[in-house]
C-alpha cells in the first residue's frame, strides 16, 4: 500500500516539448555525423591561429606550389602544401573558413530576421497584410539572385558588409513562405482566441504564444538557408564578386587556382571537399531536425 | 440588473472575395436580442452552423457586430479596453487539445491572464494560480508539466483554471464537454456547478447537447439559422416546446432505453446555407407544421410571459 502511494505522489516527468525534440535530435545518426563534421569545421575556424603557426598571407616566393604531404615532394613543414604565392595552404583553408562561416551565418540572421517577422506578420493577420507580403515576395522571387548581387556589387563595391547585407536581403523567401503556413495553422488554434481572450498584446501573442511554436521548421529553414549562403558567396567570390584580397574565402581559393585545376589538382580540390563537407553537415543536421520536428513528413 | 445585453447583433462575413468578384455574404447572426441577469446561467443550443459559436465570439470581444450592439456591464464591447474586457468575461473552448498552448508549462498558461494585466507579483501570481488549480480539483505538483502530459478532462480543468484566474463576471463556454468522454463530462459539467454557485458566475453554456443545457442553465435560447427561435426558463422550453424546431430537437435525444428505435426527427430536408437563407421563416422547408405565410413572411418575436418564439403556427400544449 505505502509503494502504491508514493508512486501516485511522485512528481510528474515535465519535460518541455523543446526538451523531447532535442533528446530525439540527439538520438538521430545523421545529426551526430553531421553535428560532428560541422563541430570539426566551426572549432578549427575558432581556434586557427592555435591549429596552424603558418599566417595564410605570408608569402614566400621560393617555396611556390609546394605539393601535400602524400606527394612525395611533400613535407609536413606544409602538411596542405602552399599556393601560387607560397603560402600556406592548410592555415589558408582554416582562416578561410572564418570569412565563409561568418558570411553564412550572419546572412541568414539577416535573412532569417526579416522572412520571419513577414512571414508571421502575413500568416497572423492575413488578407490585406497578407496580400501585399506576397505581393512583395513575389517580386523578391523574380530576381535573379546573382544578377542582383553582381549590380549591386558594380555600384557599390564589394566589401564584407556589403557582401553579407546583399545576401541577407536576397535569401528571406523561404523563412517567409515557412513561417507564414506554419503560422497560418498555430494561429486558428484555440489558444490564439484564448490569449486574445485575456487581453494579450500583439506583441505577447506573435513572440510567445506563435514563435516558440514554429521553432521546429525555422530551424530547417535556417540550415537549408545557411547551406544556400555560403554557397551563393562561394560563387560569387569563384566570379570575382564577393570578398576581395587580402580577404579570402573558400570560393576565393578555388577561383585563384582555377588555372592550376590541370596540373596542380589538389589546389582546387581541397577548399572543394572542405566546402563540400561544410554543407553536407549542414544538410544532414537540417534533414535530422526535420525528422525530429516534422514526421509527417518523412519520406 | 443584466450583466450582458446582445439588441439587434448581426454579423455577415463575405466569403469568396476576390480582387475582381464580389463574392457572396454569409449570415452568421440575423438580429439577435438576449439579456442575461447576473448570476443567470443561459444555455444557447441549436445545430452546428447555427451560429452559436458566433455569438460567443462577439460576447468575448474578439469581433465586433455587423450591425447592433453586445453591451458588458452598461457598456458596449468595443468600448472597453482589451485588460478590462478580459477583466468581465473569459472564454472556455471546445477542444482542450488546442486552447491551451503546447510550448507553455500550465503555470505559465493559467498564469497569463493575471499576468497580462500586471496583477501582483511573481510570488503572488504562483499562489494565485495554485488556489485556483485546487477550487478546479487538480494536483498542485500540475504546475510543472506541459498540456501534452494531460489527459482531455485534466486539460478543460486547466482552461476552466485560466479562464477563473482572473476572478470575471461572464464564463462563455463553447461546448465545454463535447470533445471530452462521456465519463469525464459529467465531472466537468458538476465543476462549473459548484464554480457557479460558489463564485457567483454568470455562465454562457453553449451546447448541441440538451442533457448538458438542461442539467445547468436556468434559461434557454434556442439558435436556428442565426436567429433565436425560442427562449425561455429550462423547464418551460423542455416541458412545453412552442416552435416546431424545439420540440424536433427535444424529440432528436436519443433514449438511453435498450431496445428504443432512433427517434423519429420529422425534418426531413437538410440543414440550409447560411449563404442563402430561406426566405420568409428560416425553418420553414423543414417544418412539419408550415403553412400558409411560413415561406414568405418571416415571423416576428411573439411574447409569453418569460419566454419567446418566432413562428406563425406554435405548438399548442394543454
Amino acid at each position: 500500500m505505502a509503494s502504491i502511494a508514493s508512486a501516485t505522489a511522485a512528481p510528474v516527468l515535465a519535460l518541455s516539448p523543446g526538451r523531447v525534440a532535442l533528446g530525439r535530435t540527439l538520438r538521430h545518426g545523421g545529426f551526430w555525423v553531421g553535428g560532428g563534421i560541422l563541430l570539426v569545421i566551426l572549432v578549427a575556424a575558432i581556434l586557427a591561429p592555435l591549429l596552424t603557426a603558418h599566417d595564410p598571407t605570408w608569402q614566400d616566393l621560393g617555396k611556390r606550389l609546394v605539393p601535400p604531404v602524400w606527394d612525395a615532394r611533400g613535407s609536413w613543414e606544409h602538411p596542405l602544401g602552399t599556393d601560387q604565392l607560397g603560402r600556406d595552404y592548410l592555415a589558408r583553408l582554416i582562416y578561410g573558413g572564418r570569412i565563409s562561416l561568418l558570411i553564412g551565418f550572419a546572412t541568414v540572421l539577416i535573412s532569417g530576421a526579416i522572412g520571419t517577422a513577414l512571414g508571421i506578420a502575413a500568416g497572423y493577420w492575413g488578407g490585406r497584410v497578407d496580400l501585399l507580403i506576397n505581393f512583395v515576395l513575389t517580386i523578391r522571387l523574380t530576381l535573379p539572385v546573382v544578377l542582383v548581387a553582381l549590380v549591386v556589387v558594380a555600384l557599390a563595391g564589394n566589401s564584407l558588409t556589403i557582401l553579407m547585407l546583399v545576401i541577407g536581403l536576397l535569401l528571406w523567401d523561404r523563412f517567409a513562405i515557412v513561417t507564414r503556413s506554419a503560422t497560418q495553422q498555430i494561429a486558428s488554434r484555440e489558444f490564439i482566441v484564448a490569449a486574445q481572450a485575456i487581453g494579450s498584446s500583439t506583441g505577447r501573442i506573435l513572440f510567445k504564444e506563435i514563435l516558440p511554436n514554429i521553432t521546429g521548421p525555422l530551424i530547417v529553414v535556417a540550415s537549408v538557408e545557411l547551406a544556400h549562403a555560403i554557397l551563393l558567396e562561394a560563387a560569387l567570390s569563384f566570379l570575382g564578386l564577393g570578398v576581395q584580397p587580402p580577404l579570402f574565402t573558400w570560393g576565393l581559393m578555388i577561383a585563384e587556382a582555377k588555372n592550376q585545376l590541370f596540373f596542380r589538382p589538389w589546389l582546387i580540390a581541397v577548399p572543394g571537399a572542405a566546402l563540400v563537407a561544410l554543407i553536407f553537415a549542414i544538410n544532414l543536421v537540417g534533414d535530422a531536425v526535420r525528422d525530429v520536428t516534422a514526421p509527417e513528413g518523412r519520406a | 440588473m443584466n450583466v450582458l445585453e446582445v439588441r439587434g447583433a448581426t454579423k455577415t462575413y463575405d466569403v469568396g472575395k476576390t480582387l475582381v468578384g464580389a463574392g457572396r455574404t454569409l449570415h452568421a447572426l440575423r438580429g439577435i436580442d438576449l439579456a442575461v441577469r447576473k448570476g443567470e446561467t443561459l444555455g444557447l443550443v441549436g445545430e452546428s452552423g447555427c451560429g452559436k459559436s458566433t455569438l460567443a465570439r462577439l460576447i468575448l470581444g474578439i469581433e465586433g457586430p455587423t450591425s447592433g450592439n453586445v453591451t458588458l456591464a452598461g457598456k458596449p464591447v468595443g468600448g472597453y479596453g482589451r485588460l478590462e474586457r478580459a477583466k468581465l468575461v473569459q472564454p472556455v473552448f471546445q477542444d482542450p487539445y488546442s486552447s491551451l498552448n503546447p510550448r507553455m508549462r500550465i503555470a505559465r498558461i493559467v498564469a497569463a491572464p493575471i499576468e497580462v494585466r500586471g496583477i501582483g507579483t511573481a510570488s503572488s501570481r504562483r499562489e494565485r494560480v495554485r488556489a485556483v488549480m485546487n477550487a478546479v480539483g487538480l494536483p498542485e505538483h500540475f504546475t510543472e508539466v506541459y498540456p501534452s502530459q494531460l489527459s482531455g478532462g485534466q486539460r478543460q480543468r486547466v482552461a476552466i483554471a485560466r479562464a477563473l484566474v482572473g476572478e470575471p463576471e461572464i464564463l462563455v463556454c463553447d461546448e465545454p464537454t463535447s470533445a471530452l468522454d462521456v465519463s469525464v463530462q459529467s465531472q466537468i459539467l458538476n465543476l462549473l456547478a459548484r464554480l457557479k454557485r460558489e463564485l457567483g458566475l454568470t455562465l454562457i453554456l453553449i451546447s448541441h447537447n440538451l442533457a448538458v443545457v438542461h442539467h445547468l442553465a436556468d434559461r434557454v435560447a434556442v439558435m436556428y439559422l442565426g436567429r433565436i427561435v425560442e427562449h425561455g426558463p429550462t423547464e418551460a422550453i423542455f416541458g412545453a416546446p412552442r416552435h416546431p424546431y424545439t420540440a424536433a430537437l427535444l424529440a432528436s435525444v436519443l433514449s438511453p432505453r435498450p431496445g428504443a428505435r432512433l427517434p423519429e426527427m420529422r425534418v426531413g430536408a437538410e440543414f440550409p446555407s447560411p449563404l442563402a437563407p430561406p426566405p420568409g421563416c428560416a425553418f420553414h422547408p423543414r417544418c412539419p407544421c408550415a403553412g400558409e405565410g411560413c415561406a414568405t413572411i418571416d415571423p416576428d418575436e411573439t411574447r409569453d410571459g418569460p419566454r419567446g418564439y418566432r413562428c406563425h403556427y406554435p405548438l399548442a400544449h394543454a
